[in-house]
């Protein structure tokens, strides 16, 4: 149950953007802090409220490395294709690093009953992992940057599309089965074929959403003349082409997702159950979204709230036995914790918002 | 029972009740808080104390509408207080001393008229870096980074731009680009001898051929549809407006106001919508380059009078754009898609200064 108010979320939201552009962004760590304790405070299983601990200061650390490596992907290409493959070297051994210690320092800083979670992949795995889908996701920079057109260039996109639901569904595995509540670990059966199914209908959505874009696109060409070869005609397409994907795409998407990911999922007696319906959180995203533009944004926090309720809310827990009367030990180490004193965490990545 | 809260004291009905957390296991424990001396004393429904925390190094964390308090201890546990009221009330009482989190923020959070004055000010703060603030910041930040970047990008740019616009070798006879050159060179150094420029005359596919471009690493290229169109004057404008864009560094200055307009949209609508946020600074892009034509534009007039081109010469440019547009049937884009000003207004602000 997630019992957080719109309003409230709006008076954090308004004083945090404005002292984060004030302080030219490092004012965000602190922000990250506050936001994810409140929706931490406000999200409530079984009678009891999740909380965050993080330290900020370990936050701004993680932000200012990150800004340094966006900056350096950015323009390596364009300064030489050796730096170009310098880069993408270094993003490959540091990346799932940079993932892993980001998912532990998420996880550790979450507590549930005063229990904290936490994350352990092995580095071995982290890479077995996370390159394959790194190496996938720029292989179309590299084949560009290294001139090839047409036939090849389109059997690596092709490539990439097939390997992309493994990668996913491997991502997803480690995430989840080295996650742990206490000294508890989580676990997540294999669903490889899941996720090619998610992705088989994915990309059915995916096509509607193109023919339907098409089609708003060749109307608004009839109405407004010919305008093909125009320069400015493909920033215009893909402008709709994108709010088309989005609108249509990602809502139907993660709401199966969700099903699949959670369905998989149990820790010890406890099973999940994600019950995100597609057609609802399509409509709610549709509603949402237009009211954030029309507002200029500023009903943005409401609509964040809006979409945190519906995500909290759409999963169900089930146990074996009576829910009250599962325990989770903390692990040892854990214990040794005391208010103020930080984990041995390496670096305090956060990298989301 | 009163504890004291960063300067605030609470008045808790006796005794309170709680649920504690050991942080050892997930077992709810239900327990009475007292207050002995400066310490949090914590005796389970038995009576049988479970806790005792000096008051000073337990922390009450941030509380929100509807929360019940929340306290932590020094050994790690947790303390849930439900039934303690959300207002702190002001009364003159000893107690438990215990440390809060109200800090400036929160107290700014929790004021709605304040936050209204926030809504104002984020409103107008986000309008002004729109407009001019990335623009300032990327301009100051701009002298950081050193010449070599831009040679660098240009140098790998032009490589890549020959392979696309397919160029071929110019029809331009070698007495008129010798002639062009010089011209050219002689007025550039004259007003920045720190720079090298090299002009370049080349051919291409019909669908480009009337354009001229410059690159970050000075190499000024002008393709034969316009060179063949234009008279000698009427290129040397055109070569002093592209050299403007390579003085005034504008390829560098647009990849920094791009990754501050990506930034700034992130910060505001950043968590789910990377799309808006990435349309709102295509949009936002356009405009600058935009500016950063008009300031070209200027940049030619002055380079026109070093390099004795009479200013008719721009008139002619943008007379001769014009016709040819109109010739191929090409609307001009809707002002905010275009990349440049639209050809007639720069015709009428070049007139409007010959006056």
């Amino acid at each position: 149950m997630f019992d957080g108010s719109g309003k409230e979320y709006f008076r954090i939201w308004v004083v945090h953007t404005l002292l984060v552009l004030v302080t030219l962004g490092v004012y965000s760590a602190w922000a990250k802090v506050r936001k994810m304790q409140w929706f931490a405070r406000h999200t409530v299983i079984l009678g009891d409220r999740f909380d965050y601990h993080a330290d900020p200061r370990r936050i701004l650390m993680g932000r200012a490395m990150a800004v340094v490596l966006l900056v350096l992907w950015v323009i390596s290409f364009d300064i030489s294709f050796a730096f170009g493959l310098a880069a993408l070297g270094l993003m490959c051994v540091i990346g799932p690093v940079l993932f892993v210690e980001a998912q532990r320092f998420k996880l550790a800083n979450t507590s549930w009953r005063g229990i904290r979670f936490g994350f352990d992949a092995p580095r071995r795995e982290a890479y077995a992992v996370c390159v394959p889908p790194l190496l996938l996701w720029t292989s179309s920079t590299v084949a560009q940057a290294q001139g090839l057109t047409d036939g090849p260039l389109f059997l690596v996109g092709a490539l990439f599309l097939l390997a992309l639901p493994w990668a996913h569904a491997r991502l997803k595995a480690m995430q989840h089965q080295h996650a742990r509540l206490g000294s508890h670990r989580f676990t997540f059966r294999p669903a490889v074929a899941a996720y090619y199914g998610l992705y088989a209908r994915a990309f059915g959505y995916l096509i509607a959403g193109a023919v339907c874009g098409a089609a708003v696109g060749g109307a608004w060409h009839h109405l407004s003349g010919p305008t093909r070869g125009e320069p400015w005609a493909p920033v215009l397409s893909g402008l709709i082409t994108t709010v088309f994907v989005w609108i249509f795409f990602w809502p139907i998407f993660a709401a199966h997702h969700q099903q699949v990911v959670w369905q998989q999922t149990s820790l010890g007696e406890i099973h999940f159950e994600g019950k995100m319906q597609p057609g609802r959180l399509w409509r709610l995203v549709l509603v949402q979204t237009a009211l954030v533009l029309v507002t200029f944004g500023l009903y943005w926090p409401f609509a964040a709230v809006a979409i945190a309720r519906y995500r909290v809310e759409s999963i169900r827990v089930f146990s074996a036995g009576p829910l009250m009367d599962c325990v989770f030990e903390a692990k040892p180490s854990d214990t040794r914790r005391s208010a103020g004193d930080a984990s041995a965490d390496a670096f305090g990545l956060d990298l989301g918002w | 029972m009163s504890t004291v809260l960063a300067g605030h004291r609470f008045d808790l009905p006796v005794p309170v009740t709680g649920i504690w957390f050991d942080g050892r296991s997930t077992r709810r424990q239900a327990v009475s808080v007292f207050g002995e001396g400066g310490d949090l004393v914590l005796r389970g429904l038995d009576g049988q104390e479970v806790c005792r925390a000096a008051g000073l190094r337990c922390r009450i964390a941030e509380r929100w509408a509807g929360l019940p308090m929340r306290v932590d201890l020094p050994d790690g546990s947790t303390l849930v207080l439900p039934e303690v009221p959300d207002t702190p009330v002001d009364r003159g009482a000893s107690g438990v001393p215990v440390l809060g989190s109200i800090s400036a923020v929160y107290r700014w959070i929790n004021a709605w008229r304040s936050v209204l004055v926030a809504v104002v000010c984020l409103v107008t703060l986000v309008v002004w870096l729109d407009r001019q603030g990335i623009s300032l910041i990327a301009q100051h930040v701009l002298p950081l980074l050193p010449r070599e970047v831009d040679r660098a990008i240009g140098n790998h740019v032009e490589l890549l731009l020959d392979e696309q616009l397919k160029l071929r070798p110019t029809r331009m006879e070698p007495a008129r680009q010798n002639r062009l050159g010089a011209r050219f060179q002689a007025a550039v150094e004259q007003q920045h001898p720190e720079l090298t420029f090299r002009v370049r005359f080349a051919d291409a596919d019909p669908a480009y051929r009337f354009n001229a471009l410059a690159l970050p690493n000075g190499s000024l290229l002008v393709l034969d549809g316009m060179s063949e169109a234009f008279s000698d004057d009427e290129v040397l404008a055109v070569l002093g407006h592209e050299a403007g864009h390579v003085v005034h560094r504008h390829s560098m200055l647009a990849l920094m106001r791009s990754l501050g307009l990506i930034a700034l949209s992130s910060a505001i609508v950043g968590d789910f919508s990377s799309a808006a946020a990435s349309a709102w600074s295509t949009l936002a892009i356009l405009g600058y380059s935009r500016d950063a034509e008009r300031e070209a534009d200027a940049f030619a007039r002055r380079f026109a009078a070093t390099a004795s081109v009479p200013p008719q010469a721009m008139l002619g440019v943008w007379t001769k754009l014009l016709t040819f547009r109109k010739l191929q049937g090409h609307r001009e884009a809707p002002l905010w898609l275009s990349t440049h000003p639209p050809t007639e207004e720069r015709l009428n602000h070049e007139s409007r200064l010959l006056k």
